[in-house]
């Protein structure tokens, strides 16, 4: 496993924790600026693309 | 006039500012977790007092440390009843300072005042008509109701107010790993890092 993975991992674990508060605005249907709720939407498509920069990184290494 | 007695008891709602209502909830939380601390401290000598004969060695063990505790908890007990009345208050304000709010306090207060506020518009009318008194409650009604209304919208505010800031916090340190990711690296050891 590469080094990054459980800080990524740490970090989808906060994301989840973050996704469970988000849930709950909803449920006392407080709703998030439009501009908030993008940057929101946006935060579950980072893990993904951290993982890889990641791997781009260790290919090119290893070429 | 049992009308305005009833009625009366949503006046704390006109005169509360949203800090102190948020204080009044944070007081709430401390005074609950204090309560299931002292719950779970009775309830593990209870366990203590409980266990079987079998167990006897372990127990006066168990005893002994107990013993060896109780003056520690009868002091910290006494530090909170005896301790000078400031300390006890510089020591809640800086609980309270640390305290988050939950969501179940969220959800509590946001219930009781909403249902404060349905309550206001549907349990009164604007006028009793008592023969030689008339009693208008329409202005007193419409002010209970825009302060209510308020406290929901700013308890609102404040709620997205906490996620967004936690928002931030977690973009914040993807942020700073992309850019790590992102920028040129002159060595493996930087890479690694």
């Amino acid at each position: 496993m590469f080094k990054g993975a459980d800080i990524i991992e740490d970090l989808e674990n906060q994301l989840e924790f973050l996704k469970n508060k988000k849930s709950f605005l909803d449920e006392e249907s407080i709703k998030l600026p439009s501009e908030r709720f993008t940057r929101y939407l946006n935060l579950f498509l980072q893990p993904r693309s951290l993982r890889d920069l990641i791997e781009d990184k260790f290919s090119n290494l290893s070429e | 006039m049992a009308i305005l007695k009833d009625i009366s008891k949503y006046l704390k709602y006109v005169s509360i500012t949203e800090n102190e209502m948020i204080r009044n909830m944070k007081i709430q939380i401390y005074n609950k977790k204090r309560r299931h601390d002292s719950e779970a401290e009775e309830q593990v000598d209870e366990a203590a007092q409980d266990q079987d004969i079998e167990d006897a060695l372990l127990q006066k063990s168990a005893s002994s440390i107990s013993e060896d505790q109780a003056p520690e908890k009868a002091q910290k007990k006494e530090s909170h009843q005896v301790g000078p009345e400031l300390t006890a208050e510089e020591q809640l304000e800086s609980a309270l300072e640390h305290l988050e709010i939950t969501q179940d306090e969220y959800s509590d207060k946001l219930f009781e005042l909403t249902n404060a506020y349905w309550d206001i518009q549907e349990k009164y009318q604007n006028q009793y008509d008592f023969g030689i008194i008339l009693l208008d409650l329409e202005t007193v009604k419409k002010q209970i109701s825009s302060k209510i209304e308020a406290l929901i919208s700013k308890l609102q505010a404040r709620a997205v107010s906490t996620f967004t800031s936690k928002m931030d916090e977690l973009d914040k340190k993807f942020q700073f790993i992309e850019n790590k990711l992102t920028a040129t690296h002159y060595t493996i050891d930087d890479v690694l890092e």
